[in-house]
């Protein structure tokens, strides 16, 4: 029924969001932990910057990590020369592309996680001789932990339908970067493609209505899993 | 065990605590209005916060001395908070709350057990369940149990009673005394509630405005003449222990001896006493001032079953009212009025007799006979071994 094309970008769209997830998910517990519960210097340019992505348009998104990554970047260039690594138009592009992009949603889910603990668990942990570390993955964690998937389904739906930020920053090679939204973009360019756009696009939805159930099925989880 | 605080200073916000006592006894309770200053006196005895000044002592450890710089962290000073919500890990079932802390106890001295506690608390049918499925007095207990598994050498408790309703509050005194007398377990108790904390102690410390007022016996603190406000009626309790003697079966009473040759009539309305009672088993007593009456004969033909010998110690009266201690081998808080002092020209020691009803003294908790001996005794399992062997033969 599919073409091998089409099976093709469709695994690698699976692909790139599984790893960008993977990714993301830590990065987002550490800061929707710090965020919910540290105060330090600076803590509302942490926010905005995880934020922008959230509000910038992708390709804006895109285009900067270029600035910063690309082979010619002021970070970029650095890791070519000194490295010899690549961070744009290849996997890693699409990965890093999908993390910066999905990351404020995550963030903003697990941070909320982590505020609805109630903070006196903590002090009855630490007076049963937890450190704060031992705290951390035997009350935090787990009382969070229905957010923090919650979060995990969200970065994954938004990295399924990243579009901007990956033709600025990974480009649309066939075969390398070109995930389902890029091959749709590209199949719609080109008449007599409307089928397989269509089916691509059904596909895309199907897995989208997936993981917003599964994330508002989480976040319902939540409250009864605190109370 | 000696808890002392020697002018402990301390500031939240714009209230202002100051702390200076010492109190010594296995439970002390710690009585003041809410407010007061009494979970701040808890948090800076756990470590939960450190005063601005002052020395905070344990026996002989100096767990806070600010002039020295010296403050021992929370978790090392090896004292069990229970607090007022009781703060049950929600994700976790009773057993695991129960276990929360068996991986950081590795270094300690282990003498209470998960069985123990699961038996003495009556938890076994609860240890599946998620806190959620508990009421107010289960909660409370596996609170308790949770944190004596963290092997503490002082057990604090705030406000134990709070989210537990009138009925279950017995429940939990009986529990406490429980756990007082077979792990040797020194407590202090925050409540609001004068009542429900003299049926544990009389040994109080007194908090008021974010000060400690007073720290003694509360019979000590009321004949000086501090506090005569404590003595209201329905807050006092004359709360004593005394050791079964008898029982008959017809007139449902059970006899119980204060010492050689003092013995009382109680009655079993509170259902605490059972039939195969020992002989010499500790029953602990509570008796309110106003259900005593006063009378300078003994009467005959009267359905009252106490007529207690004693004598008149010394009378208080203020603006609570009339109130007189009498000796009648123990030291019994009776409130009166200034008509019946007139009546009865009662003065200091004149003979008299209490009169008390059978109904009127409540049972709060019977000692286990067993935990007596052992503490009696004090039995090692060797000792058990040898007179199981002796038994045998």
């Amino acid at each position: 029924m599919l073409s091998s094309e089409e099976i093709s970008v469709i695994l690698l769209t699976l692909k790139v969001a599984v790893t960008s997830t993977l990714f993301t998910l830590p990065l987002a517990i550490w800061l929707g932990w710090i965020l919910a519960r540290k105060n330090f210097l600076g803590k509302f340019l942490v926010e905005g910057l995880v934020n922008i992505p959230l509000v910038a348009p992708p390709v804006v998104t895109g285009y900067l990590l270029l600035i910063l990554l690309g082979k010619n970047g002021i970070v970029g260039s650095w890791l070519y020369e000194t490295l010899g690594i690549k961070l744009a138009f290849n996997f890693a592009a699409l990965i890093i592309a999908s993390v910066v992009v999905s990351l404020p949603l995550a963030v903003r889910s697990t941070k909320s996680a982590f505020e609805l603990v109630d903070p006196n668990y903590e002090k009855a942990s630490s007076s049963l001789g937890a450190s704060k570390i031992g705290t951390f993955f035997r009350v935090y964690l787990p009382l969070a932990f229905p957010g923090i998937l919650s979060g995990a389904v969200l970065a994954f739906a938004r990295s399924l339908g990243e579009f901007g930020a990956t033709i600025s920053f990974a480009g649309n090679i066939f075969g390398k970067t070109q995930t389902i939204a890029l091959n749709v973009y590209s199949n719609m360019q080109i008449p007599g493609k409307e089928i397989q756009v269509t089916r691509l696009v059904i596909i895309s939805l199907i897995i989208s209505l997936l993981a917003i159930i599964a994330s508002e099925y989480l976040n319902k989880k939540k409250k009864y899993f605190i109370r | 065990m000696i808890i002392k605080f020697e002018s402990v200073k301390h500031t939240l916000g714009n209230n202002h605590f100051y702390y200076n006592f010492q109190t010594n006894s296995s439970i002390t309770g710690v009585f003041g209005p809410s407010g007061a200053g009494k979970t701040t006196l808890f948090n800076l005895l756990s470590g939960v916060d450190t005063p601005l000044k002052g020395k905070i002592k344990l026996d002989s450890e100096i767990l806070v001395d600010i002039s020295q710089n010296h403050v021992i962290q929370g978790k090392n000073r090896d004292i069990g908070y229970v607090f007022q919500e009781n703060h049950l890990f929600p994700h976790l079932s009773v057993k695991k709350n129960l276990l929360y802390s068996k991986p950081y106890i590795k270094n300690k001295t282990q003498y209470i057990s998960f069985d123990d506690v699961v038996s003495l608390l009556d938890i076994a049918p609860l240890l599946k369940k998620k806190p959620r499925q508990l009421s107010g007095g289960e909660r409370q207990r596996v609170a308790i149990g949770r944190t004596l598994l963290s092997q503490p050498r002082l057990l604090l408790l705030d406000e134990p009673f709070s989210n537990v309703d009138c009925s279950k509050r017995k429940q939990i005194i009986s529990y406490l005394l429980r756990i007082n007398n077979h792990f040797q377990i020194p407590m202090v108790i925050i409540s609001h509630h004068l009542e429900d904390i003299l049926k544990l102690t009389r040994k109080i410390v007194i908090i008021e405005n974010g000060q400690s007022t007073a720290a003694d016996d509360i019979f000590n603190i009321i004949k000086n003449g501090e506090k005569p406000e404590l003595i209201r009626s329905k807050k006092y309790q004359n709360t004593f222990e005394v050791a079964f003697n008898s029982c008959s079966k017809t007139e449902n009473t059970y006899s119980v001896l204060f010492d050689k040759n003092t013995e009382i009539k109680i009655s079993n309305h509170s259902k605490l006493l059972n039939e195969n009672i020992d002989i010499g088993t500790r029953i602990q007593l509570s008796l309110r001032p106003i259900d005593i009456a006063l009378s300078l004969e003994e009467h005959e033909g009267t359905s009252i079953q106490n007529q207690l010998k004693g004598i008149v110690k010394q009378i208080i009266q203020n603006y609570e009212g009339v109130f007189c201690i009498v000796d009648c081998g123990f030291e019994l808080f009776v409130e009166i009025s200034q008509g019946i002092i007139n009546n009865l020209y009662l003065h200091e020691g004149q003979k008299i007799y209490c009169q008390i009803k059978a109904n009127d003294f409540d049972v709060v908790h019977v000692f286990d006979r067993i935990e007596k001996d052992e503490k009696q005794y004090n039995l090692t399992d060797k000792h058990r071994k040898d007179i199981a062997v002796a038994l045998k033969y």
